[in-house]
């Protein structure tokens, strides 16, 4: 139990940090997954053909193959591209990315795809006719989506939402691949180093529950709020 | 890459396919057969089974899978390697091969997702099913299995498809505790060549292939035992 304690002697400091490291990584990618989904849904539903399909091979490619190659991909390859696109403007020199950086782009991409389909149902969910009596207002397009279309998708989008940040979170235990330092990676160092095989992975799934089990709470207060104006 | 290197991986990566499928169909398969006992605990009217079975999901559910891998392998089986008399056992060739940690950790996972899935489906079946098979005498057991069971079990068809691509993504894990599946062979090709993007296009159409397939044939089963209402 010493080995838990706050300090150099202890790993209850590390594994604190680390924690923190995983929330924060989560609510960035998830931030990141809801606005690129929420472009890529308009997309897909508005845009031309050729948008159109480029958008639904992205979503079913990303949500077809492991979590474990879009996390390689940008681990391994995403520097190459940057310091690519960074040569063509004149600058040489290999450019480093942060992993935490790393982490959330391929979460929150991961994120999005998942997202984008979410979105994409409740936007068509939402009736025609909430359109057309928009459009008899005399209102321009933009102004129904943001007005009349969207609040009401995201009403109906929200239980689904909820699930994709449960997703996420579990997601983030992935970058441990490529040695950020959250949860997973800390608990396989210090198991590593102090050989107590269960300790360290069972406190981990217990800040997993901790955090699946509280976010399921706030889903469900989230979730009454939004269905206020629908209780008779 | 030049174009020889790509075609020798392909069919390096290709040879990597069945250790995958085995993966996958071995720990859905002995998964599937946990969760039907597990449904069944879930449903039990003794409290203390009813509180096992319900925080074995809560459990599987609620945490990430590399940590189950990680608790299988890095957990118990370097706790077994550590006891001296399962080292001198004619098991240990068995016990220290980490194939079967990862289809145990993928088994017991996919066993809580399914026994979830499967549970909300025989909750939405009506309670006139029940009622009916009752009043035509047959047992709690006999309406369960003959009755309720195929309904659920088609009801529940989509959610499975989802779990059993879920699987296929997860068995992408077993790579990091050094079991030479696609991810893991393609990740010993990238750490030999350095090639990056097309390693990973050829795995990931390949998982896209793999995927695809699944689909389709969910689909079939899917029209096959459609739902005739009216």
């Amino acid at each position: 139990m010493e080995l838990l304690y706050w300090g150099n002697n202890g790993w209850g400091d590390e594994i604190f940090f680390a924690s923190l490291v995983t929330i924060a990584l989560a609510v960035c990618s998830y931030a990141l997954g809801l606005v690129l989904g929420l472009y890529i849904a308009m997309g897909k539903l508005y845009s031309n053909k050729i948008v159109k399909i480029s958008l639904d091979g992205y979503t079913t490619v990303v949500r077809g193959i492991p979590e474990l190659l879009v996390i390689y991909l940008l681990f391994f390859g995403g520097e190459n591209i940057i310091t690519q696109i960074a040569s063509v403007f004149g600058y040489d020199g290999f450019i480093n990315l942060p992993p935490f950086l790393i982490g959330v782009l391929a979460i929150g991409f991961i994120s999005a795809s998942y997202s984008a389909e979410v979105f994409r149902g409740s936007i068509k969910s939402v009736h025609k006719g909430q359109m057309e009596a928009g459009l008899s207002l005399c209102l321009s397009k933009d102004k129904i989506f943001d007005k009349i279309t969207l609040p009401q998708a995201i009403r109906i989008a929200i239980p689904s939402l909820g699930n994709i940040w449960q997703l996420t979170l579990k997601d983030t235990a992935l970058i441990s691949v490529t040695g950020l330092a959250e949860i997973m990676r800390i608990s396989r160092v210090a198991t590593n180093s102090e050989r107590e095989p269960f300790l360290f992975f069972i406190v981990a799934a217990c800040i997993f529950l901790f955090l699946t089990s509280v976010s399921t709470k706030i889903q469900k207060i989230i979730e009454k709020k939004y269905n206020r104006s629908m209780v008779r | 890459m030049e174009l020889e290197l790509f075609i020798n991986s392909t069919f390096e990566i290709l040879k990597a396919v069945p250790t995958t499928l085995s993966l996958v169909t071995l720990s859905l398969s002995i998964g599937f057969i946990m969760a039907i006992f597990i449904v069944a605990m879930s449903l039990s009217k003794l409290m203390l089974v009813r509180f096992f079975a319900n925080s074995y999901i809560y459990y599987f559910r609620g945490t990430p899978l590399l940590i189950q891998i990680y608790l299988m392998y890095f957990g118990f089986g370097y706790w077994l390697s550590m006891q001296e008399n399962v080292k001198q056992s004619i098991f240990w060739d068995i016990i220290s091969e980490p194939y079967w940690y990862a289809v145990s950790a993928l088994m017991f996972n996919t066993a809580g997702y399914t026994a979830e899935i499967l549970r909300g489906a025989i909750l939405s079946i009506p309670k006139g099913q029940f009622e009916s098979s009752y009043s035509l005498g047959l047992s709690y057991y006999q309406s369960m299995v003959k009755i309720i069971l195929p309904q659920a079990i088609r009801q529940a068809l989509p959610a499975y498809s989802n779990e059993v691509i879920l699987m296929v993504k997860g068995s992408s894990l077993a790579s990091i505790i050094t079991i030479m599946e696609i991810t893991g062979t393609m990740n010993k090709i990238r750490s030999e060549t350095y090639a990056v993007y097309e390693l990973i296009f050829i795995a990931g159409s390949i998982y896209l292939l793999i995927n695809f397939v699944i689909t389709r044939m969910f689909n079939y089963l899917e029209n096959k035992y459609k739902v005739v209402s009216n």
